[in-house]
C-alpha cells in the first residue's frame, strides 16, 4: 500500500533521527574540551557519514517492510542520492580534519600505524568506487551481477571499517556504553546486507520454480512462463515485480528485476522481458527445466483495494508489462470499472500483446489508445508522444477520481507526472515505474 | 505520497538538514 503524507513524514523524520544518533551518542555525557568549530565538524562529519551509510542497508528496496509504500524507483533514487551525500560526508571527514590541523595526516601514515592508515586508505577508495560503479555502471560495461557483488562486499567493508575506526579514534568514546551504542547501531545495518545476501536465499532454497516455456514476443522480447515445484508459488498483486535468480543454486549470479505479466489468478508466472543486450537477451535460451528461484514480489504499483473510480494505464514500450498483469486480473475477476489503456510505441509491429488488449477491448470496460511515433501508411490512431493534449482529448470529465499508473522510460514518466498534477489528479493516485531502474 | 520530483527534492533537503544540524553543534562546541 502506497503511504500518505503522515507515513511519509514519519519515515523521513525517522530517517533524520537515525541519521544523526550516532554524532549524537557521540556529544552525550561528559565530553573532552572543544577543539575548534573545524575540527569538531569534521569529527561531527564522519559521524553522520557512519549514520547515513548505516541506513542504506535500509533503503536498498529489499526489505519489503520498509520499501512497500515507497514504490521502488523512489526509493532507489533516494538509495542513489544518500549514496553521494554518505561519500561527501567520507571524503569530507579527513579533508577538513586535515585542512583545519595536518596533524590529522598521520591518521593516512603507514608509518605511523600501518593498519590504521590502510584500512582508512581502504575505506576512501571503496568509497569512491561504490559511488562510481553505481552511478556509472552501464558505461563502465559493468554487469548488474557483478556490480551488485561488489556493492555487497564494498559497504559491508566499509560499514565494518568505519566502525572500527569510531571505536578506535576513541575522542567521544566515554563512557564505555558509548561504543555499545555505535555497535548496536551499525551491527543491525551490517546484518541487513548479509541477510539480503546470504540468509533470504539459503531461505529461498525450499521454494524452487522450474521455467516450463518460453517464447517470442513482439519488440524483440520474450515471455518466460514459470511454475512453483512442490509449493504453492508467490502471491502477487497485478503490477508488483520480483528478482528471478536463474541456476540450480539460489546464490547463482544472475539476479534481475522483472515485472510480473501474468494474472495473480493464475499458478503460473509470466515474466516478459525486452532484450536490452545483457541478461534480458540471454533468457531466450533459457530451456524449460531450467531452475529458478523468485524473490518477491515488490513495488506498490497496482490498484488500491478501496477501488477507485477507474483507472488510466500509461505504458511506454515494455512497460505495458505490469499493466498486463493488471488488465487479465480485472478481466479474470470481471472488473467492470473503467480502464483506459494509453498504449506508446516505435512502430505497430512492436506493439506487444496488441491481440490480446483488442480482444479485451471487447471484453470489458476498456478504451486503448495506441500512440505511435513511427506509424504505417493510412494509420488513423494517435500518432507523436503520449503529451498533454493527447490524454485532454481521451480522458473523461470526472479524471481527477481515476487511479493513474504509468510504466516505461524516466522521460515519460517525468513528461507525465506534472501533466496529471496540472490536471487536479492527487498525487495518492499517481503510480509510476521506471523500468530502467538498475 | 513519494513522486518521483518530491523524492528528489527530499535527497537535496536531507543533507542540508543534516550538516545544518552538525554545524550548529560544532559552532556551539567550537
Amino acid at each position: 500500500m502506497k503511504y500518505g503524507l503522515p507515513q511519509a513524514l514519519f519515515w523521513i523524520l525517522g530517517f533524520l533521527v537515525l541519521a544523526m544518533l550516532p554524532a549524537a551518542v557521540g556529544m552525550t555525557g561528559e565530553l573532552p574540551p572543544g577543539r575548534g568549530f573545524w575540527i569538531e565538524l569534521g569529527s561531527l562529519l564522519g559521524f553522520l557519514g557512519l549514520g547515513v551509510l548505516s541506513l542504506q542497508c535500509v533503503t536498498t528496496g529489499r526489505f519489503r517492510w520498509f520499501a512497500a509504500g515507497f514504490g521502488f524507483d523512489n526509493l532507489l533514487l533516494f538509495h542513489k542520492q544518500m549514496g553521494v551525500f554518505a561519500l561527501v560526508l567520507v571524503l569530507a571527514h579527513p579533508a577538513i580534519l586535515i585542512a583545519a590541523d595536518p596533524v590529522f595526516l598521520e591518521y593516512f601514515d603507514p608509518r605511523v600505524k600501518f593498519f590504521r592508515a590502510v584500512a582508512l586508505a581502504f575505506v576512501t577508495a571503496a568509497s569512491l568506487v561504490l559511488i562510481a560503479t553505481s552511478l556509472w555502471r552501464v558505461t563502465l560495461r559493468l554487469s548488474y551481477e557483478r556490480w551488485r557483488l561488489l556493492h555487497g562486499f564494498l559497504s559491508l567493508a566499509v560499514l565494518f571499517l568505519g566502525l572500527g575506526h569510531v571505536l578506535m579514534v576513541d575522542h567521544y568514546g566515554e563512557p564505555l556504553w558509548k561504543k555499545g551504542a555505535w555497535i548496536l547501531m551499525v551491527g543491525p545495518a551490517m546484518y541487513l546486507v548479509v541477510h539480503s545476501r546470504v540468509v533470504r536465499p539459503w531461505l529461498m532454497r525450499r521454494h524452487p520454480y522450474r521455467i516450463v516455456e518460453g517464447r517470442p514476443q513482439r519488440n524483440d522480447s520474450w515471455t518466460l512462463v514459470i511454475e512453483p515445484e512442490g509449493h504453492e508459488g508467490l502471491r502477487f498483486r497485478a503490477g508488483q515485480f520480483l528478482w528471478i535468480t536463474v541456476g540450480d543454486s539460489p546464490y547463482s549470479m544472475q539476479q534481475h528485476p522483472f515485472s510480473i505479466a501474468s494474472s495473480p489468478t493464475d499458478r503460473r508466472i509470466e515474466l516478459t522481458v525486452k532484450n536490452l543486450g545483457d541478461f534480458t537477451g540471454w533468457v531466450k535460451n533459457l530451456k524449460p527445466g531450467t531452475r529458478a528461484w523468485l524473490e518477491g514480489p515488490y513495488g506498490c504499483f497496482h490498484r488500491s483495494p478501496t477501488e477507485s473510480e477507474g483507472a488510466v494505464l500509461i505504458a511506454g514500450g515494455v512497460g505495458v508489462t505490469p499493466i498486463m498483469s493488471m488488465l487479465r486480473d480485472a478481466r479474470d475477476r470481471g472488473d467492470r470499472s473503467p480502464l483506459i489503456l494509453f498504449d506508446g510505441n516505435t512502430a505497430w509491429e512492436d506493439v506487444m500483446f496488441r491481440e490480446e488488449i483488442a480482444e479485451m477491448a471487447e471484453q470489458m470496460n476498456l478504451k486503448v489508445v495506441h500512440v505511435l511515433t513511427e506509424p504505417p501508411d493510412h494509420w488513423e490512431g494517435e500518432t507523436g508522444y503520449i503529451d498533454e493534449e493527447l490524454l485532454d482529448r481521451h480522458l473523461p470529465q470526472d479524471r481527477e477520481k481515476y487511479e493513474y499508473f504509468i510504466c516505461g522510460p524516466g522521460p515519460l514518466l517525468d513528461l507525465i507526472e506534472p501533466i496529471l498534477r496540472k490536471m487536479k489528479v492527487p498525487a495518492r493516485a499517481i503510480h509510476t515505474e521506471r523500468f530502467d531502474m538498475v | 505520497m513519494m513522486l518521483h520530483t518530491y523524492t528528489r527534492i527530499l535527497g537535496y533537503l536531507i543533507p542540508l538538514i543534516l550538516i545544518a544540524a552538525a554545524m550548529a553543534v560544532a559552532l556551539w562546541r567550537g
